[in-house]
């Protein structure tokens, strides 16, 4: 149980990833922090098991790709996991593996891309990711349907999107 | 994302805005199963949602000025979008400018404590000659020198040394760390030779350091990177090495050739150049860096305990009941606290309790009674994880008006300030806190000014401000957790860490004072550059 410090080092360096990739099975981005700390939890007690000389994230994705499996089935969510099935599951954590740098650089363009943001976008944003906030709660209180205010959160999304696409080719150039 | 592949984008928001249709989902699987591109793309997004939702904090930094809007048609009017919530934890208009500060700590810009020369002209210390400075003084605690055998301020330079009380830590040019315990005294040549002529000395030498040398006129003493524990008799001119780390070389002081070599677990003892038998030595003779912090925290323990203007003070010291902690202030106006599940261990140095809280259900159960105009609520605590959206340091039980809270955010923000109702406005200043290092928090509370500031190891992190007035109840509270509300923001709350010391008054401490408590308890000088 005796944990390097290296090892709580790549623990803790890794956290958004593993969240990312949860989040890309189960959908919900408090759901993606319980299955988090479970992921957390065995990653500690199979600490032992790693072996330093290799990388941390696919060796810990794995364990994330059976707890967020584990999770879709203890929710009785069929429907989910006939869309995400093992071999899609695997597809997807191998491949958000390989992504680490990128993973990384997209992260620190988002920083910039935010303060780009008009301030009532900003705004808006915030509210959304607000813990505990929920789309449908948002628009019954401002009035609105949950698809109108979906779609404005698309054109933020969107526009975000493209900035970061946008300032990895301008770093890239530079 | 490739922006191009409009649907697919518009799938994604409905997924994660939860309002997509099994159709919507089934038509997700088939793209994600096909295409590797349609792949990335759905990373992309998720990554991005996730990061939104991480760090949503970060997403209320104030915009750029000079730089245009993006390109989006998007306008809501968030008026018509504000919870109804009365009280203000997780609501009100937050204005978060995540500005970089950078701890100051450096060696040199921060001199240690008065030290005190006695009766000491100021022509007979060692004049500083600046292109020869062998050491820093960079920390001690009741340092006093003998008269003509003391440094000009923290510059050491080749001379005579002689500490009559407390202990130093010098840092020698080339990186060896020698901390030394009075009655001692030294010669030092240059940044990597030195005579001890007396005393008791720890010595930490670096690769770069490696040769260091401590000559006594037993034997000299070579360090080759290592740590080792060094002491001279006054009387018998002995030397006894302990080495704790690495190996030493020991030589002839006359001719330089090597005698023997110490190793790691090994001790020796040297008289006139021969060898005798080494006799068994404690380590703790040798005195360490954390030592000089012990002492230090020490003596403001005991001022603290007589503190006047005091409301409690927690010292964190095990006692034989051990699920009481003991409130160590004269006065005792608040009672012991209560620990439930949280568990002793080493706190900032050996010797030193501290309390670990790890499992969902470990806090400390206070009660802080009355009503109050102004709190200032201290802790030292080490972080190992911070697991929740919210992660409590001391929180009332509940939730009601006037009720305190001071917890940090899982992205490493403090959060917190007292319920009221309405509005506030924040300010979240400063990097994350650091995990596994000790981290002085500071939380002062206001109804005068309406504002409530957490200082983390003395600089402002959290600048929070409200309209209306509200009085100070913190009555029962949790230290490490929170007695939830149901239904009123994240439930789970507990703290991952160790909590070493803590310390209440019914006013507004000013910075310098703060700075002060940092200074008082921090583990030693260079803890902040681990």
């Amino acid at each position: 149980m005796a944990a390097s410090t290296e090892f709580v080092t790549q623990i803790t360096r890794e956290q958004r990833q593993l969240h990312a990739f949860i989040l890309s099975m189960v959908w919900n981005a408090t759901e993606a922090d319980d299955v988090l700390q479970q992921t957390n939890l065995v990653l500690w007690e199979k600490s032992a098991e790693f072996d330093p000389s290799r990388p941390f994230l696919p060796w810990a994705m794995r364990f994330a790709q059976w707890q967020a499996l584990a999770w879709l089935k203890s929710r009785r969510r069929q429907q989910q996991r006939m869309v995400i099935d093992d071999d899609l599951a695997e597809l997807l954590a191998n491949e958000a593996a390989a992504d680490g740098r990128v993973f990384e650089a997209r992260r620190n363009a988002l920083a910039s891309c935010l303060q780009k943001l008009r301030p009532e976008q900003r705004d808006l944003i915030a509210r959304r990711y607000e813990p505990e906030s929920s789309v449908a709660e948002l628009a019954a209180a401002g009035g609105i349907t949950a698809k109108a205010l979906s779609d404005r959160l698309r054109r933020i999304r969107h526009a975000l999107l493209e900035c970061i696409q946008k300032t990895m080719a301008a770093e890239a150039f530079s | 994302m490739n922006t191009s592949d409009g649907n697919l984008e518009a799938l994604l928001n409905r997924l994660v805005d939860g309002i997509a249709s099994e159709a919507d989902e089934q038509q997700l699987g088939e793209l994600l199963r096909s295409s590797p591109e349609a792949r990335r793309a759905y990373r992309e997004f998720m990554s991005l949602d996730s990061a939104l939702h991480w760090d949503y904090v970060a997403v209320l930094s104030p915009p750029i000025a000079c730089e245009s809007p993006l390109n989006s048609s998007t306008t809501v009017s968030l008026s018509a979008l504000r919870f109804g919530r009365i009280v203000a934890f997780g609501v009100g208009t937050i204005v978060a400018g995540i500005v970089a500060v950078i701890w100051h700590a450096t060696i040199v810009d921060r001199p240690p404590n008065e030290i005190i020369a006695l009766h000491q002209p100021q022509s007979a210390t060692n004049a500083p000659k600046t292109d020869s400075i062998a050491a820093l003084l960079v920390d001690q605690v009741g340092a006093e020198f003998a008269v003509g055998r003391s440094p000009d301020g923290v510059r050491i330079v080749p001379g005579e040394y002689e500490l009559l009380k407390g202990i130093i830590h010098l840092r020698f040019a080339q990186g060896a760390d020698v901390v030394l315990a009075s009655p001692a005294r030294m010669h030092v040549r240059d940044a990597q030779h030195t005579r001890l002529v007396y005393g008791n000395v720890r010595v930490t030498a670096p690769p770069a350091a490696r040769g260091f040398t401590i000559a006594t006129d037993a034997a000299d003493y070579v360090d080759l990177g290592t740590e080792f524990g060094l002491r001279v008799d006054p009387r018998s001119g002995a030397s006894d090495l302990v080495v704790f780390d690495g190996q030493v070389n020991i030589a002839d002081p006359r001719t330089g050739t090597v005698l023997s070599e110490v190793v790691e677990g090994k001790s020796s003892r040297y008289v006139d150049g021969t060898a005798e038998t080494a006799p068994a030595i404690n380590e703790n003779t040798f005195p360490t860096r954390g030592a000089i912090g012990f002492q230090r925290w020490q003596q403001y323990e005991r001022e603290m305990r007589a503190d006047g203007r005091l409301l409690a003070f927690f010292p964190f010291h095990r006692v034989a009941g051990e699920n009481v902690l003991v409130n160590a202030h004269e006065a005792n106006a608040v009672a012991a606290g209560r620990i439930e599940g949280a568990r002793w261990t080493t706190g900032r140095w050996p010797g030193k309790d501290a309390l670990l809280f790890d499992r969902d259900t470990d806090f400390v159960e206070l009660n802080i009674p009355g009503e109050y105009q102004e709190l200032t609520i201290a802790a030292w605590l080490k972080l190992d994880r911070l697991d929740f959206v919210y992660n409590a340091i001391l929180n009332t039980n509940g939730y009601d008006l006037g009720h305190i809270h001071l917890q940090l955010t899982r992205q490493g923000h403090p959060r917190g300030g007292v319920a009221v109702a309405g509005r506030y406005e924040e300010r979240v200043v400063g990097n994350p806190v650091p995990l596994g290092h000790w981290t002085h928090f500071a939380s002062v509370l206001s109804t005068r000014t309406r504002s409530h500031q957490v200082y983390v190891n003395g600089v402002l992190a959290l600048d929070r401000r409200w309209p209306v007035d509200q009085v100070l109840r913190p009555g029962t509270c949790r230290l490490g957790n929170w007695l939830p509300v149901p239904n009123l923001g994240p439930e789970h709350r507990a703290l991952r860490g160790r909590i070493d010391e803590l310390a209440i008054w019914n006013r507004v401490l000013p910075l310098e004072e703060l700075k002060k408590l940092v200074e008082a308890g921090r583990p030693d000088l260079l803890w902040n550059e681990e």
